[in-house]
Formats: C-alpha cells, sequence, structure tokens
C-alpha cells in the first residue's frame, strides 16, 4: 500500500514537471507541434521499454479480444483532454480553470471506482469533497484566485 | 459554455487515468504507456494533417524540453500501476496534492519563469483540509 501511495506522491511530482515542459515547448513551437513531442517520444520510448522488458501480448492479435476496448481509449481521451483544457483556460482565470479541472478528475475516478466495486462508499465522497474544497481554499488564500487566464497573459 | 468545457476536460483525465489502471490487468506498463503514446501520436497529426494542414516541426525548443516524453512515459507508468492497487480516486487524489506541494516550491523559487509566489503559512490550514480528505480516500 505504501509503495503505491508513494508512486501517486511521484507521478504528483512529474505531471507538474511535465507540464512546465510542455509549456516551454509549446512557447517555442506552437500549441500542437509541442504537444506532439510528447506522444511522438513516449511512443519511440515505449517501444524500446516493450522490447527490451521482451513481454509482449500487443503482438499475439487472438489476446487483442480479451481486451475491453473501452479500456484502449486512454490516449485519445488524454489528447481530447488537453485540447478542451486549453480551449476552456484560454478564457477563464486559472486558478478557476485548475479547480473545474480537477473537480472533473476526481469526480470521474469515483464514479469509475463505484461502478468497479460496485458501491459507493460515502466516506470516500467526502473525501473527496475536502480535497476539491481544499483546493479551491488554496486558490484564494495563495493569491491565485485573481489571476488572468491564459490568454490575457503574454507568451515569451 | 467554457465551465462545461474544462468539466469535460476534467472528466476525460480522469477517465484517461481509471482506464489506464484497468488495462494493467490486461498488459504491462509499458504496453500501456505505448497504447497511450501511439493512440494519441496517431490523432493528432491526422489533426495537424488533415485539420490545420501545418508542417510539422520538432526543432528549435531548448534541450531539455525534450526530456518530455521520458516524463510522459514515466508518468503513464506509475498512475497505472498505482490506479490498478489503490483506486483511481485515491491515486488522483494524492498525486494532485503531491503536484500543489511541487508548486508551492516552483513558485516559491520562481523556477521554470513563473512568477514568484512567496509561501505564507496561512496556507498550512489549507493543506491540513486536502491531508484529511487524502486519509479518508486512503482508509475508507
Amino acid at each position: 500500500m505504501l509503495l503505491f501511495v508513494i508512486l501517486s506522491l511521484v507521478n504528483g511530482l512529474l505531471t507538474t514537471l511535465n507540464k512546465m515542459l510542455n509549456l516551454e515547448a509549446t512557447h517555442s513551437l506552437g500549441t500542437t507541434n509541442g504537444t506532439l513531442i510528447n506522444y511522438i517520444e513516449g511512443t519511440i520510448l515505449s517501444l524500446i521499454a516493450v522490447f527490451v522488458m521482451g513481454k509482449m501480448h500487443l503482438i499475439y492479435f487472438d489476446y487483442w479480444g480479451h481486451i475491453p476496448p473501452i479500456t484502449l481509449m486512454g490516449g485519445i481521451f488524454g489528447l481530447i483532454a488537453t485540447l478542451f483544457a486549453m480551449v476552456g483556460m484560454a478564457k477563464v482565470r486559472i486558478s478557476y480553470s485548475t479547480v473545474i479541472l480537477l473537480v472533473g478528475q476526481l469526480g470521474a475516478g469515483f464514479f469509475v471506482d463505484a461502478i468497479i466495486a460496485g458501491k459507493v462508499i460515502p466516506l470516500k465522497i467526502l473525501g473527496i469533497i475536502l480535497v476539491a474544497f481544499g483546493i479551491f481554499l488554496d486558490q484564494i488564500v495563495s493569491g491565485k484566485w485573481k489571476q488572468k487566464a491564459s490568454s490575457e497573459n503574454s507568451v515569451k | 459554455m467554457n465551465t462545461l468545457i474544462l468539466l469535460l476536460g476534467g472528466i476525460l483525465i480522469g477517465l484517461m487515468i481509471s482506464m489506464n489502471g484497468l488495462l494493467a490487468a490486461y498488459l504491462n506498463v509499458f504496453e500501456i504507456s505505448l497504447v497511450v503514446h501511439l493512440s494519441g501520436m496517431i490523432l493528432l497529426l491526422m489533426i495537424i494533417w488533415l485539420v490545420q494542414r501545418k508542417r510539422i516541426r520538432l526543432r528549435g525548443a531548448p534541450k531539455y524540453v525534450y526530456l518530455v516524453g521520458v516524463c510522459g512515459v514515466t508518468l503513464v507508468v506509475t498512475s497505472s500501476m498505482a490506479t490498478l492497487a489503490i483506486g483511481a480516486a485515491t491515486s488522483m487524489a494524492l498525486s494532485i496534492a503531491s503536484q500543489m506541494i511541487i508548486s508551492c516550491v516552483i513558485d516559491h523559487f520562481g523556477w521554470f519563469h513563473v512568477p514568484v509566489n512567496k509561501f505564507r503559512l496561512r496556507r498550512i490550514p489549507v493543506f491540513c483540509v486536502i491531508l484529511a480528505g487524502l486519509l479518508l480516500l486512503i482508509y475508507s
């Protein structure tokens, strides 16, 4: 359990770093080309890792029938989410967009967990509400609530 | 309208992380990363060529930017493993809390050209609220 908690925390660290690198990439190369670097490099590195590990399920076409098709849509969902986030964040305050994105993210995660578990745990709902409320409060306390939308900021 | 678009964006991010976690029952984590990045790359290339009708340009960014692929793969790997083990909502909440902490550090020192925003002690009670939420998610 502790290992996976640590992995999640490391994931958060890398998410922030990834955002900063993506931002710099889009500043230098434009939005779509900057985003494309991430996907091209990710594809190449993943392919190398798969070959190095030596365990490949994907090359067996009959194995694909065992995989629920919806679970293969993660990459498509992620790209569309990135585009939606860029469109939405262009016109509203950054802090407001951050809170809305995170509320949507946590809500979707809870919904999928509830479907898999077959039940709703009230304490988990309370946990999500507390986290979302804390994020919202932090935007106000840190003074970020008044920051302008991304389209109103100058781009280097 | 913008709120709806942002909410949909957040929901799609949550669904992406959840689907990657479910996929971990069938594929190893690097295969998941390959599926995610390859499908996203194909869709993005189609958008650039068919919709935007632009040329692809990948050179000209600072050298450290080209580490973004390593970050991306590690992100998918860690989130897939954590989501399968502890659930999507819990792993996402932990990741978000970690993002907030590292954002505090980046803002405090002004790294990556962001405006300096010194950390203030009045934010500590807010982090306690978030911690309480995380503990409920982990142990409920």
